[in-house]
């Protein structure tokens, strides 16, 4: 007897819109865009998106199309998202799948409850929110003078954004951080908390053509101006185009083996924006939301020094001088710099310390949340190695919770993992903890101290 | 029957309006839809209105159940926000249900499976396919005309659509409930069986229940009775309200002991003063006068050993009492030792009495079920405070427990009252549980 185990992965990844189509000889209209990694024969493609027709079609007098979310059959998992009326994107996943032999007779047992629902379906959410984000909406995309010239330049644009994302997506990669939609969030001290937010505006007024900043330490967020839907995906964007590519460059130049405080001028740059060296690219557009729930376009220019990244949001409309950026750049280097390390200092000092030892689970790992403000902080992150049960426990736990109202749940899995969510007025805190001694007593009264603790500790519950 | 008025109202409504259904709000908004087609799309069953007017649905659904065949798959499920929708394919048979209520998937395609199971158990696997193989449109409602009700009144078991009743929880976790009789009094009952059947030729269970609660199973040397087919005896009892008055032979077939063959079923109340329901199930469809002899012997030696009392007092009484144990701060339980498909439950008390607050009660449950039975990450133990309720489900290596407490009650008092709990049981198990179903 033999065992093959075929892992999760992408079968297609499609958008389309049905009233492109208005007779039976145009229903290729309809498609926007298909991937599937694989050279698919058209039929194949509208097959795909026929039956994905046929059960919106079918649900829609239940309980409206657009709460249509998912198919499940034997052999996959289709999710479906209309972000906006008439469009839907669809992702299919076939399943992981363990392939037996025995005596000549293959069984196929597909690996259901592996994939967690609420995870891909936030990922599809989150896809078409990084599209709007550099490229704005699909309505907006169709430009052009007839109708087969705007469904041409849409079709285009979609295919030129998703075929990079979606030949560089990793799949099993997901899990229930995928959930969360909230940033990592490291909270200052108060003086230095005042210190960051005076300079901030201090530049502002100095520089009037900057509308919004945010900034960054390490891959936490101390400070934001713009609206938590777009800081989700500035967070992405940054964690994993910018500053990998950041990093790189700093090992490369040896900065970070040296003195951080002697060297800021040398070390201190701009990531987007415009200068010689060639880090820097060229200020990327982005589509924010404005507070009437709008989109407007920004430049975003971003400055990077002692870990600390600041980004500074222009209108594109606006032009900016030839000397901005050597102006803005002499302004703030030193500031900024000085600003940064006394951040780093107090972040070695306060950050929440992350086990050295990954197996080591019977420290508590945590991670509370504030939902209002889509923010997070703790332990629990994305190096802590969680088992694919535990992470889609979390994740089940996460589907149903309205955290408005008070609600605790404690439950231990057979492998002996204890995972606590507590939530109440849009607060929630996650603890994992793994333990086969402990009692639901001493698990409670761990997750009580941690509680205290935190909430002593600082100002996150205040904001 | 509430329900079949109910539905005789909807099917009288879509007759004068001939309305489609899909404008019919009142239709739509159903918290639960059954609907049993056959593979060629023919309609068969639907829980709420007329199969006939909702011929272009069963249409669809059909054609959605074929596409995806036709790509060497199978369609499971469909989910939109606040609503499911689960396919079972069976033998030429499609099965579909949707629900509003947070119950699983996998829960809904056991009861699914169970209806199936209910169709064959009045027509046999055989003459299903053999229906078909002959022609693939065939109309099987021409076969199952009068069983409808059966299903009907599973449906309304199943989720408390206006009942409240502990039988959702045997459904919930595939079990039978057991009536409390002191094991004295059912090892006098089980004798006055064997004593009276024992030299019956082809008599292979005898059953006594009550109240939807098996008080007894008396059974032919290495046979077993498959808790599925029991639960199709306890249904096909508890919507019957004819076998009160008289004597009944009944042709039935158990899926799991025999999918092709009929068994014959006598159905009698044992007598006006004890309304326990005596079920003698026999190969031989000549049996009836045997059977009915055995019956009046039974029935006399069941008085004469005072066992009617025992059975009575069970029938007024309400339940397991909680406040009698002494565990007020508990509100409900159901508790099921493991390898046995049995449970027992407390009485339902205020505030669950009412149908509206016994809905949250039974979603707490599916949804403490569901989360600890996930079949990818089971969970040993899940503990839930909320504004209204606890609630807490803890499986171990012997049993499971799911109980709801005060929203008021500390950590460290529930361990201490499901300790006190699970002693009671267990000084108490001998009467609650049947460990072996003897042989005649």
């Amino acid at each position: 007897m033999s065992t093959n185990r075929k892992e999760l992965s992408l079968k297609s990844f499609f958008i389309f819109n049905s009233t492109f189509s208005v007779s039976e000889d145009d229903t290729e209209n309809k498609r926007l865009f298909y991937f599937s990694g694989v050279e698919t024969p058209e039929f194949k493609q509208l097959n795909d998106l026929g039956l994905v027709e046929a059960i919106i079609n079918f649900v829609g007098p239940f309980v409206g199309e657009e709460k249509c979310q998912a198919l499940h059959t034997q052999k996959t998992k289709q999710f479906f998202y209309t972000p906006e009326k008439d469009y839907w994107m669809v992702l299919i996943l076939n399943l992981p799948n363990e392939v037996t032999s025995k005596d000549g007779a293959q069984v196929s047992d597909y690996k259901v409850e592996e994939v967690n629902d609420e995870v891909y379906r936030h990922f599809l959410k989150q896809s078409y929110r990084m599209f709007r984000f550099f490229q704005g909406t699909f309505e907006c995309n169709l430009k052009g003078k007839s109708k087969d010239d705007q469904r041409t330049n849409l079709s285009n644009v979609l295919k030129e954004y998703f075929s990079s994302y979606l030949e560089s997506l990793k799949l099993p990669s997901f899990n229930f951080l995928t959930i969360l939609q909230s940033v990592q969030y490291f909270p200052l001290q108060k003086d230095l908390f005042l210190r960051l937010h005076n300079f901030i505006k201090m530049v502002k007024s100095t520089f009037t053509s900057i509308d919004f900043c945010t900034y960054f330490f390490n891959d936490h967020l101390v400070w934001s101006e713009i609206a938590s839907e777009d800081l989700l995906c500035l967070n992405e964007y940054l964690t994993t185009t910018l500053f990998p590519k950041a990093i790189k460059a700093e090992i490369s130049s040896g900065a970070v083996d040296r003195n951080y405080l002697v060297d800021c001028d040398r070390y201190g740059g701009y990531l987007a924006g415009k200068s010689s060296s060639e880090n820097t690219i060229d200020p990327p557009v982005l589509y924010l939301h404005e507070k009437n729930g709008g989109l407007k376009m920004f430049s975003m220019i971003v400055y990077r020094t002692m870990n600390g990244t600041f980004c500074l949001f222009v209108d594109v409309k606006k032009d900016l001088p030839n000397d901005f950026y050597t102006e803005l750049q002499s302004y703030m280097a030193q500031q900024l710099a000085k600003i940064s390390s006394d951040i780093g200092s107090f972040y070695l000092k306060s950050s929440p310390k992350t086990p050295t030892s990954n197996s080591d689970l019977e420290t508590p790992r945590y991670l509370f949340i504030n939902d209002l403000t889509q923010q997070h902080r703790g332990t629990l992150n994305k190096q802590s190695e969680i088992p694919l049960n535990i992470s889609n426990t979390i994740a089940e736990l996460f589907d149903d919770s309205n955290s408005d109202k008070y609600h605790e749940v404690m439950v231990k899995s057979t492998n002996d993992y204890w995972v606590v969510k507590k939530s109440s007025n849009h607060r929630q805190l996650v603890v994992v903890i793994h333990s086969n001694k402990a009692t639901l007593i001493d698990i409670s009264n761990d997750v009580n101290r941690l509680f205290t603790q935190e909430v002593k500790n600082n100002v996150f519950f205040e904001q | 029957m509430e329900n079949n008025e109910n539905k005789c109202e909807n099917g009288q409504k879509e007759q004068d309006h001939q309305i489609d259904y899909r404008r019919d709000r009142e239709w739509l908004e159903k918290p639960k839809h059954i609907f049993i087609l056959s593979e060629a799309g023919k309609p068969i069953y639907t829980f709420h209105g007329s199969e006939d007017k909702l011929a272009s649905l069963f249409g669809v659904m059909q054609a959605l159940v074929s596409f995806v065949q036709q790509n060497d798959d199978g369609i499971t499920a469909i989910f939109a926000e606040g609503y499911k929708i689960v396919f079972l394919v069976r033998n030429s048979l499609i099965l579909v249900a949707t629900s509003r209520t947070n119950c699983s998937t996998h829960q809904m395609q056991t009861q699914l499976s169970y209806l199936y199971n209910q169709i064959l158990s009045t027509l046999t696997y055989s003459r299903v396919n053999r229906s078909f193989e002959k022609r693939k449109n065939f109309d099987l409602r021409i076969l199952l005309s009068g069983s409808e009700r059966i299903i009907d009144n599973f449906l309304v078991h199943d989720n408390s659509v206006r009942k409240v009743t502990n039988d959702v929880f045997s459904n919930l976790t595939n079990s039978i409930s057991i009536m409390k009789i002191p094991i004295t009094d059912r090892n006098n009952i089980v004798s006055s069986i064997q004593s009276s059947c024992s030299k019956i030729k082809d008599l292979i269970f005898a059953i006594l229940l009550a109240k939807n609660q098996l008080i007894s199973l008396v059974r032919l040397k290495n046979q077993t009775l498959h808790p599925v087919d029991l639960k199709l005896i306890f249904n096909l009892i508890d919507c019957s309200e004819s076998f009160k008055s008289t004597e009944s032979w009944v042709p039935i077939c158990l899926p799991k002991f025999d999918m092709n063959g009929f068994m014959y079923a006598y159905i009698t109340y044992l007598s006006e003063d004890c309304e326990a329901c005596l079920i003698l199930m026999s190969s031989d469809c000549e049996a009836f006068s045997v059977l009915k002899e055995a019956k009046s012997k039974i029935t006399d030696k069941l008085r004469r050993n005072n066992c009617f009392n025992a059975i009575n007092q069970e029938i007024f009484s309400n339940g397991y009492n909680l406040d009698a144990l002494n565990i007020p701060e508990m509100v409900h339980f159901v508790y099921k030792p493991k390898g046995i498909y049995q449970i027992i439950c407390s009485e339902i008390k205020p505030p669950y009495t009412s149908v509206s607050e016994f809905k949250k009660l039974e979603g707490i449950y599916f949804d403490l079920y569901r989360k600890i039975h996930k079949p990818h990450a089971p969970l040993k133990l899940i503990y839930e405070v909320r504004e209204s309720e606890a609630a807490l489900a803890w499986v171990t290596t012997t049993h499971e427990l799911y109980a709801v407490f005060q929203p008021t009650v500390e950590k460290n008092d529930v361990i201490m009252l499901v300790d006190k709990l699970f002693k009671a049981i267990a000084k108490d198990n001998d009467n609650l549980f049947i460990k072996n179903h003897p042989y005649f």
